[in-house]
């Protein structure tokens, strides 16, 4: 075991948590922000070799316990990473760290329903719609031929498992091995927000959509200004 | 939200027209049943498996179109909505007969799950979902179409239950004359 006892993983876990929260704002300092990352990254690890000894040991509540705290970690530390990201500029990927952080918290709650994490991933949500543009979405249609179960590797439907539950430590999840693409639509609710536009063009030249800096037309990168950037108008 | 009640093409005619086993018990029929030329083409909504094995831990047990063995093709249009596969209900009366709480298990069971599919989702949740009813007696089958949130999807249940009361009171006062 990672932690010689359960006291002692859940005063780790209290403390990492609770200490990163006070950090987690647009006005604390960056360095703050870094250590905390760098603690959040060494708890995550503990938390992910023991569930592997819990998932072997078939321990399953242990596991899944594990496997919240898991997510929880992980939300954290995408937030955390969103904020040193904003700091430098790179929004981005400051928009995957929050997007990040949203699918971990949601993973979360799937284990457990707890009022207190709807409440983090609501204010995940309010920073998404006060800090960002709102993106257009895209959304991939195929048509699968062949999908499995993450649990047991069988054809999906046809080994009792359900998509979504929690069974030792995993949530089960379909891994899809043939398939046939569709098409590609714009839509308002798509079901993975890192599928979003990029660039648009304006008036005749590509702009980055989070930073609404013009991008190169042969790389798709940012033209980023050396020193304070003007507004055009 | 909305529910719709329409008339329905006669589902045991086309699946003989299709060479397929006529449908003995509840079944999902493919997003594109009407339009298909042959089975080779059908196409389910991506939820099958999961609504199927849903039914399954209610203890209601599906069928299939095809022929056993035959692995269903899957659309999968990842925006976030829930749309479930056609459900038809053969023989109705008989089943709701044999089976009062038929409607109250499908939907209450389904219900259940739409809140792991839409689990920590702060806005809007849509489900999409229609049920076919066959009224063997009067050679009709009924269709139900629901869009709307998943918190209403009891709505679609108590619509169900009185759909399959009336046609079965309907029945009964024929039975008296």
């Amino acid at each position: 075991m990672t932690w010689a006892s359960f006291d002692e993983f859940q005063q780790e876990i209290t403390q990492t948590i609770d200490g990163c929260q006070k950090v987690l704002f647009i006005s604390r300092g960056k360095e703050f922000q870094e250590e905390v990352i760098i603690q959040l990254e060494s708890l995550l690890n503990k938390i992910q070799t023991a569930k592997t000894q819990a998932i072997e040991n078939k321990a399953e509540q242990w596991a899944n316990l594990l496997l919240q705290h898991e997510c929880i970690t992980q939300a954290y530390l995408e937030f955390a990473r969103m904020w040193v990201e904003i700091k430098n500029d790179e929004m981005d990927k400051a928009w995957d760290s929050l997007i990040n952080a949203q699918m971990a918290m949601r993973c979360a709650i799937l284990v457990r329903d707890d009022h207190q994490l709807h409440r983090f991933n609501e204010r995940l949500h309010l920073i998404e719609s006060v800090m960002f543009p709102s993106p257009m979405f895209v959304s991939a249609g195929y048509t699968t031929e062949k999908i499995e179960c993450s649990i047991c590797g069988q054809e999906y439907g046809e080994c009792g498992h359900i998509k979504g539950r929690v069974y030792l430590g995993q949530i089960c999840a379909c891994i899809v091995r043939k398939c046939t693409f569709n098409e590609v639509s714009l839509v308002a609710d798509p079901a993975d927000k890192h599928c979003r536009t990029l660039s648009f063009g304006e008036r005749g030249r590509m702009r980055n959509f989070m930073t609404w800096r013009p991008v190169d037309d042969d790389t798709g990168e940012e033209n980023v200004p050396p020193t304070t950037p003007q507004v055009e108008v | 939200m909305t529910i719709q009640i329409t008339d329905y093409s006669d589902v045991r005619e086309r699946a003989r027209a299709l060479g397929l086993i006529e449908p003995a018990g509840l079944v999902f029929l493919p997003r594109n049943f009407d339009e298909a030329d042959t089975i080779e083409e059908f196409v389910y909504e991506g939820s099958l498996p999961d609504v199927r094995l849903l039914l399954r831990e209610a203890g209601i047990e599906t069928t299939k179109l095809e022929p056993s063995g035959t692995s269903s093709k899957l659309v999968k249009e990842n925006a976030f909505e829930w749309i479930l596969p056609t459900l038809f209900i053969p023989g109705a009366i008989a089943l709701y007969r044999s089976n009062p709480d038929l409607a109250k298990s499908i939907i209450n069971k389904t219900w259940d799950h739409s809140k792991i599919v839409f689990v920590a989702v702060t806005g809007r949740t849509k489900i999409k979902w229609s049920i076919l009813i066959e009224d063997e007696r009067a050679k009709k089958t009924k269709k139900i179409s629901y869009e709307g949130p998943a918190e209403e999807l009891e709505k679609v249940r108590d619509f169900l239950e009185k759909t399959l009361e009336e046609i079965a009171l309907v029945e009964e006062k024929e039975k008296e004359k």
